[in-house]
């Protein structure tokens, strides 16, 4: 079980290696970006290290696990790789795992290059958002993938869930603190988990819950809209 | 233990409210391979991924091995090789890098398959540069890695060139031969007349005739084919219990067909009547082919 499912990873790592776009798109961008919004803060000197960490991590999301896999997903289920996956020896949550493990190693890894540039005083809260925040954006991934017919229309379908993100963080910065509706919004409880790192003593639950709820809600979406071929 | 390795009863298959397969029937022994053939749009495809475990029949049922396909897909992988209708490959990964993926994720190592397929020399050429009928040859190569007892394959030699035909049916004649049991779809039915044991015929999703190619054209004309001089169209017709007809041929020749359900009778019929040696004398017995003709003929 544990070979075949190395057999996909390698080979979607392969793939994502060997397409100049996904290179640009899941790896350049987000880091260009984050390293963009670092630059930007400390010549503003606007906001915190959290704030600026928080930003960071939901430009990753947004790129990498999130339009990534859903962009994946589409080119496989175009090609009918997902069809034929389903008659393979693995189990359809071993399939999903394989085809998202290289973003989310992806993610991790881009993650360690820009919090090592200015390290949180707390590591797990950072972790905590690590882990629920690209668990959180593989779900969404997968949910928008029920909506997206072929890969060239990823761009246009993620692009709600890429403003949800992105724009969810920029108002928990506006605002400075989130209230119970705000966190509906999926970068909001996301940026809340990672500016805890800076924060001593600030509860993580309240966003733990939201981003927990969230994803659910995500697979619940995902179950029930998700096609491993495509319409007829 | 069952003989009967691939079973579908009253199989009954939509789409919507379209009845793709209306209560089909069959059954494959280890060893055999059954040829379902049908014109276009007869469900052929859509019992092939019933009985691959890709749809859940709406009345009736299918089994492989004894398994319910839709339910134990899982535990079928490895025991069953498919060729689809529609490849299915990442156009990005190489044809070996395909060939071991796909391979490993049915539970079986890779071994000599791209080279008993033909496609050696194309290993490190990325999928999507290869022709419709590598592609082809690559699925055949994973279908049958690891030796599986059932093969379902769908059209494996559409888009083979008659090289890579030959190498495909003398692969899939060893794998039954071996003890797989095969079901098969092919439009080259002529082809498969060689390897096949038995057919079901399908025509508007239903079994139109099911049996051995003697069995279902048994009834049907032969044709007996001559050439003779043109001239030879100005005697008495001959008299005959078929039917015949005349084509014009060029330096004064003309091409004899006879439709008839007694061939020997019309063959002496025809020796007795040409004042002149028949020529390129030839008589044909019905195929599976005509059988389908006909259904076509007749939708």
């Amino acid at each position: 079980m544990i070979g075949r499912l190395m057999s996909l990873v390698w080979a979607e790592l392969t793939l994502l290696r060997r397409s100049p776009l996904a290179v640009v798109n899941a790896l350049l961008l987000p880091l260009a970006l984050g390293v963009g919004w670092l630059l930007l803060a400390e010549n503003t000197g606007k906001g915190t290290d959290g704030d600026t960490t928080a930003m960071q991590l939901l430009m990753l999301l947004s790129f990498t696990p999130y339009a990534g896999v859903t962009t994946a997903l589409a080119a496989r289920r175009a090609d009918l790789v997902l069809k034929r996956m389903r008659t393979t020896a693995l189990p359809p949550l071993a399939v999903i795992s394989g085809l998202a493990a290289p973003y989310a190693v992806l993610t991790a890894g881009q993650i360690a290059v820009l919090t090592a540039l200015h390290p949180p005083p707390r590591w797990w809260p950072l972790l905590v958002t690590a882990v629920t925040g690209t668990v959180l954006a593989v779900a969404l991934a997968f949910a928008t993938a029920a909506f997206t017919p072929v890969p060239e229309l990823a761009q246009l379908t993620t692009t709600p869930g890429v403003l949800a993100f992105f724009g969810g963080g920029m108002w928990l910065l506006h605002t400075g603190d989130a209230s119970w509706p705000m966190r509906a919004v999926p970068g909001v409880p996301v940026a809340e988990l990672a500016r805890a790192a800076w924060q001593d003593g600030t509860p993580i639950w309240p966003a733990l819950s939201a981003t927990a709820v969230l994803t659910t809600a995500a697979v619940a979406l995902a179950v029930r809209a998700f096609r491993w071929e495509p319409r007829r | 233990m069952d003989d009967i390795a691939i079973a579908a009863h009253d199989l009954r298959c939509r789409y919507g409210d379209f009845e793709a397969v209306g209560g089909v029937g069959l059954a494959v022994r280890r060893g055999e391979l059954l040829c379902l053939a049908g014109t276009n749009g007869a469900g052929k495809t859509t019992i092939v991924d019933t009985l691959c475990g890709h749809r859940r029949p709406v009345g009736g049922r299918a089994r492989l091995l004894g398994l319910d396909p839709a339910r134990h897909r899982h535990r079928l992988a490895a025991r069953v090789g498919v060729v689809p209708q529609d490849p299915g490959f990442a156009g990005g990964l190489t044809t070996e890098e395909t060939y071991a993926l796909w391979t490993r994720l049915r539970g079986h190592r890779p071994h000599r398959g791209l080279a008993e397929a033909g496609l050696a020399h194309r290993r490190r050429v990325p999928v999507r540069q290869l022709s419709g009928g590598e592609r082809r040859r690559l699925d055949l190569a994973i279908a049958l890695a690891g030796h599986p007892p059932v093969l379902l394959l769908d059209e494996p030699t559409a888009g083979l060139d008659l090289e890579a035909r030959e190498r495909a049916w003398t692969l899939i004649r060893e794998r039954r031969a071996a003890g797989a049991a095969v079901l098969l779809t092919t439009h080259a039915v002529e082809e498969a007349e060689t390897l096949a044991d038995r057919y079901v015929v399908v025509h508007g999703g239903a079994v139109a005739a099911a049996g051995t190619a003697a069995e279902i054209t048994a009834g049907l004309a032969h044709r007996i084919t001559t050439v003779v001089p043109a001239r030879l169209r100005r005697l008495e017709p001959p008299r005959l219990r078929g039917q015949a007809t005349w084509r014009e041929l060029p330096g004064g020749q003309a091409e004899l067909v006879v439709t008839t359900p007694e061939p020997g009778a019309d063959t002496a019929a025809l020796r007795g009547w040409s004042p002149v040696p028949l020529d390129r004398l030839a008589v044909t017995p019905p195929s599976i082919g005509d059988v389908l003709r006909r259904l076509a003929g007749s939708s």
